[in-house]
């Protein structure tokens, strides 16, 4: 870059920056320099053109703008939820349809079709009725008190040695009961 | 809202002085307005994004001539400037939340909205209109230089060719020049709006400058 191209980047830089003077030694330049003294005397009286332009004919609001934008932002939600818990709550609010969804349709649906009984051969139905005396007896025999308290018996039996062991290897897990 | 100084106290009064006249504001009020008149842009939004709408107004009462005038530029119509200007607008007060003063003034975030709302206008509407450039400069603009009527005839002559010359800018480019030019924005806040280095934005005064500068020449080459 020669002397003139410097001097008028110079220019440009100072205009930039809302300046009217230049660096001294571009200063010094444009003395000795014609072409860059009236350079100088353009670019500045372009960027008076350009400041009044940009004022002279721009709109000025008035109030009844006023009014419309707080009118619009009055009807608009608090803000401050910022934007990814409103996302989360979306998603929080699907979960629950779908979750609400498969609970109606598991347990609110249509019962399931029931088995069509089987046609059983003559020869099967006499078989069975034949069956049916000692089938009874049997019941019988297990419905007795004594049967029935003996089954209850050991099933109580079973739940105590399950619960009693299991509370001391919990016991023993925990240090409070030593090992055997 | 409604503006109103303190009552600074003075005491003692004396007896027969005239009671204060009746305010519709009532003192807290008043407390509340001037202290958002006095507090930051900063503090403001901060408010503001709580839920304090008296914030707010205050806000757009500040900035609403920027936002217009920005958006104005690059629609080129006042009515669709205006839907702009809400809409930049209801658009800050949604995402007041998101704003950090930490970051940048609110000043430049705002025009970013905005900018970002008029571009988004322009390209669903029918394109920037044309400015009425018969009556946008007319003989109210004083000229302290002008001394003879020639001369002011030759500078509102060189206006007339500026403001055509904006006028054919893209609309990007428009904006920018509202900017720099009608709201006195430094290079670096203008690239904050627009989101380009702020060398590029230099790059595009220059050639707008230089381009204004030879509007100028032939001007001067015209004047008697």
């Amino acid at each position: 870059m020669n002397a003139c191209e410097i001097t008028v980047a110079a220019m440009h830089e100072a205009l930039d920056a809302g300046r009217r003077d230049l660096p001294a030694a571009c200063a010094a330049h444009i003395a000795g320099c014609t072409g860059c003294r009236d350079e100088w005397d353009a670019l500045r009286e372009a960027e008076e053109l350009m400041a009044t332009a940009g004022n002279a004919d721009a709109p000025a609001p008035d109030s009844a703008l006023r009014a419309r934008i707080l009118d619009a932002v009055a009807r608009e939600r608090t803000p401050g939820t910022p934007a990814f818990l409103r996302w989360q709550s979306w998603a929080a609010v699907a979960a629950v349809v779908v979750l609400g969804a498969f609970v109606a349709a598991r347990f609110l649906g249509p019962s399931p079709v029931p088995e069509q009984p089987r046609i059983h051969s003559p020869r099967e139905q006499a078989e069975a009725m034949a069956a049916l005396p000692a089938l009874a007896d049997e019941a019988r025999a297990l419905a007795s008190p004594p049967r029935v308290l003996a089954s209850a018996r050991e099933d109580f039996t079973w739940l105590s040695n399950t619960i009693v062991s299991s509370t001391l290897g919990a016991a023993r897990a925990v240090g409070i009961v030593g090992s055997p | 809202m409604e503006r109103t100084m303190p009552r600074i106290p003075v005491a003692p009064d004396p007896p027969a002085a005239p009671a204060p006249p009746p305010s519709r504001v009532s003192a807290a009020g008043r407390g509340l307005v001037v202290e958002c008149a006095a507090a930051s842009d900063a503090t403001l939004a901060r408010r503001a994004a709580a839920g304090d709408r008296d914030a707010f107004a205050e806000l757009v009462a500040r900035h609403e001539g920027t936002v217009l005038r920005v958006a104005w530029r690059i629609l080129g119509c006042r009515d669709d400037a205006e839907d702009a200007a809400q809409e930049a607008f209801v658009r800050a007060w949604r995402s007041l939340a998101g704003y950090d003063p930490a970051r940048g003034d609110f000043r430049p975030w705002l025009l970013r909205i905005t900018h970002n709302a008029a571009l988004t206008a322009l390209s669903r509407g029918r394109g920037p209109v044309p400015v009425d450039l018969d009556g946008a400069f007319g003989a109210d603009i004083a000229d302290p230089r002008a001394g003879s009527p020639a001369e002011s005839a030759a500078r509102r002559e060189a206006l007339a060719r500026v403001a055509r010359a904006v006028a054919e800018l893209p609309p990007d480019c428009a904006g920018v020049f509202q900017m720099r030019y009608g709201e006195e924005m430094p290079l670096e806040e203008i690239a904050r709006v627009t989101g380009q280095r702020p060398g590029t934005v230099a790059v595009m005064l220059h050639r707008l400058r230089d381009r204004v500068r030879h509007l100028v020449t032939g001007t001067k080459g015209e004047r008697p």
